[in-house]
């Protein structure tokens, strides 16, 4: 079932969880969508596609979420989840044996027919756009003819593998002593099936030659495969409850709850008052976004600063006011570009993206039991430098924080040149002063802007200014040697008259 | 009898100083008991026992006597576990019966009734000859527990006690209590004494509601319609009071046990420890329990790593100081020496001995910890403000303050300011602290020395902390 998906295909470059995670997708998705989606959203944001599948995609979520058409395609994909919901329940009390073998051929029974119904508007969802190529090169009556005749062929499939079904579920009656005529009906309709598989390949012969066209093919070859996959569910039959039967058939269906998911998502985001845009996609441009949204931020807030960012040099360094925006604003970039990337719509107004692979991010993490955090830190970035390739996209927020200035200057200036010799886009979040960076390569300086008035705005500019504003956060907390002493005093901890040690200072 | 062997019920007040889970998890606390039982029930009770740290002196050093007496003589901890086990499954047995009697009582004729209360009567029996079993194996032993010698002593008091043999003849007696099924004959071996002892017991235990009935006063009966009726009637009016009193007076028995029953799972706990720590070879010590002295460990070793490694860590002296800070090469094992140094009091203060050669442990209130963390919502800089701000509000002199890494999500220059501004504060307070940080270079380290009482313990790859001397104002 593999090869009739939507979203699947073979790819090598491949996101860890763990980068979804830090960008903090996965906890916002986890707000609105249930484990089922959250896996397929995860699966799919995953796997990086080849550039020319991203354009695809491009269309066809820009199809799916404004057609009529397919708009009833995934109301179609719903009900049928809401059927396979319903499936795993009865598997999850069986009780008794035989009234297993019943509820198996029932479940199995509603979770084809929901496949066929899901294949029929899939296909016509795809039938829909060969259509559209059609029209603009004057084949319209042909592919009308082929569309009519792809769906009759449809509606005699989906007829047999019901019967087979059928013939599955008295199967498991028969024992009861029920069906018993059902059963005879059953067995004629499979005589009837044996003949099918001849005339099915007489009748593609004709409608392949009458319609020499490579779409056309395309499309017959993808139901001769549907087909076959009838035989297949009729050779079930015969080996009957041999295997837990939602393996085949789940990877199939995992499209139409990939687009259910990020069609949730859309549509959340859309709700938010958040722009959504479908990047361009060049293979000379700089990475651009225009008015990006850190959408990780949803969870908790209801209004994001939306920030720019233009990446004229490979390597970029936020650097100052601590809770300014920096990691929001990494994040911002990271989000983007993994939507871009898969051909999903992005959180911004604008964004130019050009042939970046993968997206690698290095996050200062929680304590570890066993190593130091400097140390699991350089391992995890010595795996990332082994990983990248030229042209992807890393982000690395504060880390070399646990180990002194001079060593985390030395590293961090080490990681820089390795990433600018590989020709890789860094975005380094760092507190450290860029005075402490080589100048051997040109970096771009970002800090989070600060108005006259000492308030933050979190958009983050281009500025060669660091200060980090971090005596006035301890302060706002009551972190400074004359509030402490007045608290402490209050308690009496501390005399009035006792000398003050800062004094010796 | 003696009611807790984890609690002196005339010296603990209410445990007031739980630690937060913050703490529990930057010990480790709860991967520590993780190693010791797989069982959720004992190790959630091992670890909220640990997070309460005991700040009794006294209780503390009762703790260790019991385990060490416990450890000296198993057969006493499996004695006490196995009459806890008996006692209750009894319990249980006939607490179930009393409940289905309470819902269908129309299920119960007489002959049930009878046999109702005999089963009651054999639970106190057990219950008795639990308590001739435990003072056996007790008075067998030198005990140097206050607590396991009191609970000798208590037994003691209630065997010899002069209705405890009335108790146990009546109870022998009333359990071959029957009744025949066809002929309605009432066999009872109680004689004349019977009334007596009856009113003696309600005496004893005046809540108890039971009745003299002249059904039960007989030895033996031949029934005819008229006495059947009436015998009918007398075991309908007395069996439930009888029932029920004798429930009392075996609740009233087992309760002491029943109550050491969560006592002994944390035992349980503690001896697993034991076995642990000497499976691995690893040296371990009773602490010395103080409040006036500072705290010193030699050869102190992280419990963590001692329970999870197949070699025993490397261990550290520690002394005690108003600052301690702790600084040294990237993964020398800086944060591993200031959790060996907060896990050690916690389990000091549980009453457990701590894997080091010797040690001295300061009884401190409360343990508060600083921990580096991810990244979050609010900015990880802000976060820290906010979490030592809220210590800040709470902590007292008789606390102990961990801190690992802090302020090391801004600049150092910044990050070192605000220590340099904060930690003399702490000391004036007279608050403890250990720090472990890296932003400290030697001329920041003279800096600080001049603040009496600073201690620097310095560590390069080897996982050796030694002290360095920079006291330069004292």
């Amino acid at each position: 079932m593999d090869e009739i998906s939507f979203f699947e295909y073979h790819s090598e470059r491949r996101l860890s969880e763990q980068t979804l995670e830090d960008m903090g997708i996965l906890s916002l998705l986890k707000t609105f969508l249930n484990q089922q989606q959250l896996e397929s959203v995860t699966h799919y944001l995953c796997r990086i596609p080849p550039h020319d599948e991203i354009k695809r995609r491009q269309e066809f979520f820009e199809s799916c979420f404004h057609d009529r058409m397919a708009q009833e395609y995934l109301k179609t994909a719903e009900s049928y989840f809401r059927h396979l919901h319903r499936i795993k329940t009865f598997y999850l009390d069986k009780t008794d044996t035989s009234l297993y073998h019943i509820r198996y051929a029932v479940a199995y029974c509603r979770m084809i027919e929901g496949l066929t119904s899901i294949n029929i508007a899939f296909t016509d969802s795809i039938l829909t756009h060969v259509f559209a190529i059609a029209k603009s090169e004057q084949r319209k009556t042909c592919y009308c003819e082929l569309k009519n005749q792809l769906r009759n062929l449809f509606q005699i499939l989906e007829k047999y593998r019901r019967t087979a079904l059928w013939i599955q579920t008295s199967k498991s009656e028969h024992k009861a002593a029920a069906v018993m005529p059902e059963v005879q009906k059953a067995t004629y309709a499979k005589r009837l099936l044996d003949g099918l598989e001849t005339v099915f390949h007489i009748e593609m012969k004709e409608k392949r030659e009458k319609l020499s066209l490579s779409e056309a093919d395309k499309y017959l070859s993808f139901l001769g495969e549907r087909f076959s996959e009838v035989k297949s569910a009729l050779q079930c039959c015969t080996q009957f409850c041999s295997s837990y039967p939602f393996l085949q058939t789940e990877n199939g269906i995992s499209d139409g709850c990939i687009i259910d998911s990020l069609r949730i998502l859309y549509d959340f985001l859309k709700r938010k008052s958040i722009p959504l845009c479908l990047p361009r996609l060049s293979e000379n441009a700089r990475l651009h976004i225009l008015n990006g949204f850190d959408i990780s931020l949803l969870k908790t807030k209801d209004t994001i600063v939306p920030n720019d960012f233009y990446a004229e040099t490979y390597l970029s360094l936020v650097h100052g006011t601590n809770s300014g925006g920096k990691t929001a604003f990494l994040r911002m970039i990271g989000i983007c570009t993994i939507f871009a990337l898969v051909g999903f719509y992005v959180p911004a107004n604008e964004m130019t993206i050009p042939y970046i692979g993968c997206v690698y991010t290095a996050f200062a993490q929680d304590e570890a039991i066993h190593a130091g955090r400097l140390t699991n830190e350089q391992k995890r970035m010595e795996k990332i430098l082994s990983e990248t390739r030229a042209y992807d996209l890393v982000l690395v927020n504060e880390i070399y924080s646990s180990t002194n200035q001079k060593e985390s200057a030395e590293l961090s200036n080490e990681i820089l040149k390795k990433f600018h010799e590989n020709c890789c886009y860094v975005v380094w979040n760092s507190h450290q002063d860029y005075d402490l960076h080589e100048k051997t390569f040109s970096i771009l300086l970002y800090t989070p802007e600060i108005t006259s008035t000492n308030e933050k705005t979190f958009k983050i500019v281009r500025s060669d200014r660091c200060d980090t504003k971090s005596q006035l956060i301890a302060a706002s907390y009551g972190l400074t040697y004359n509030d402490l002493i007045k608290k402490w005093r209050q308690k009496g901890w501390i005399a009035a008259n006792d000398a003050q040690v800062g004094d010796d200072k | 009898m003696i009611s807790s062997l984890l609690f002196d019920q005339s010296v603990d007040s209410p445990k007031e100083n739980c630690l937060s889970n913050r703490v529990i998890q930057d010990l480790l606390i709860s991967e520590i008991v993780s190693f010791m039982h797989r069982n959720e029930e004992i190790s959630r009770k091992a670890v909220r026992l640990l997070s309460v740290p005991c700040t009794n002196e006294e209780t503390i050093v009762n703790r260790q006597k019991c385990l060490c007496d416990f450890q000296r003589y198993p057969d006493v901890f499996e004695t006490l576990t196995n009459s806890i086990r008996r006692i209750q499954e009894k319990i249980l047995g006939i607490q179930e019966q009393r409940r289905d009697y309470r819902k269908n009582p129309y299920n119960y004729d007489n002959h049930a009734r009878m046999l109702s209360v005999r089963d009651t009567a054999n639970m106190v029996i057990e219950v008795l000859n639990e308590y001739s079993l435990l003072l056996q194996v007790l008075n067998s032993k030198e005990l140097t527990s206050n607590w396991l010698q009191q609970m000798r002593k208590d037994l003691e008091d209630t065997i010899n006690h002069p209705e405890f043999l009335t108790v146990h003849t009546y109870l022998c007696s009333l359990s071959e209590l029957r009744l025949m099924d066809s002929s309605y004959v009432i066999e009872a071996d109680l004689g004349e004494e019977f009334n007596t002892v009856t009113y003696s017991l309600i005496e004893s235990f005046q809540h108890l509601n039971f009745k003299k009935s002249p059904g039960l006063s007989a030895a033996a009966f031949v029934v005819n319609d008229r006495f059947k009726e009436i015998i009918t009637q007398a075991i309908d009016q007395s069996m439930p009071s009888l029932s029920y009193f004798l429930w009392e007076i075996g609740m009233e028995l087992a309760k002491p046990f029943l109550s050491l029953q969560e006592d002994l799972l944390f035992y349980d706990f503690s001896l697993r420890y034991l076995e642990i720590l000497k499976s691995k070879k690893i040296h371990y010590i009773w602490p010395q329990i103080t409040r006036e002295e500072k705290n010193n460990y030699v050869q102190l070793r992280d419990i963590y790593l001692s329970l999870s490694q197949e070699f025993p860590p490397v261990p550290n002296d520690y002394i005690e100081t108003p600052l301690t800070i702790i600084t040294g090469a990237n993964g020398c094992g800086k944060t591993v020496f200031l959790r060996s140094i907060g896990a050690a009091q916690l389990f000091a203060q549980a009453g457990l001995p701590i894997p080091a050669k010797q040690a001295t442990v300061r009884v401190v209130n409360q343990i508060y910890t600083h921990f580096a963390v991810g990244e979050n919502n609010k900015g990880r800089f802000e976060e820290e403000c906010e979490s030592l701000s809220k210590i800040t509000d709470s902590i007292t002199p008789e606390d102990m303050l961990l801190l690992n890494e802090p302020f090391q999500s801004t600049v150092y220059e910044e990050g070192r300011r605000l220590l340099l501004d904060i930690l003399p504060v702490f000391m004036q307070a007279k608050i403890p602290v250990i720090l472990v940080s890296h932003l400290f270079g030697l001329a920041e380290r003279t800096q600080i020395s001049l603040y009496r009482g600073t201690a620097f313990y310095f560590s390069d790859k080897a996982f050796t902390f030694r002290h360095e001397s920079m006291d330069a104002g004292s």
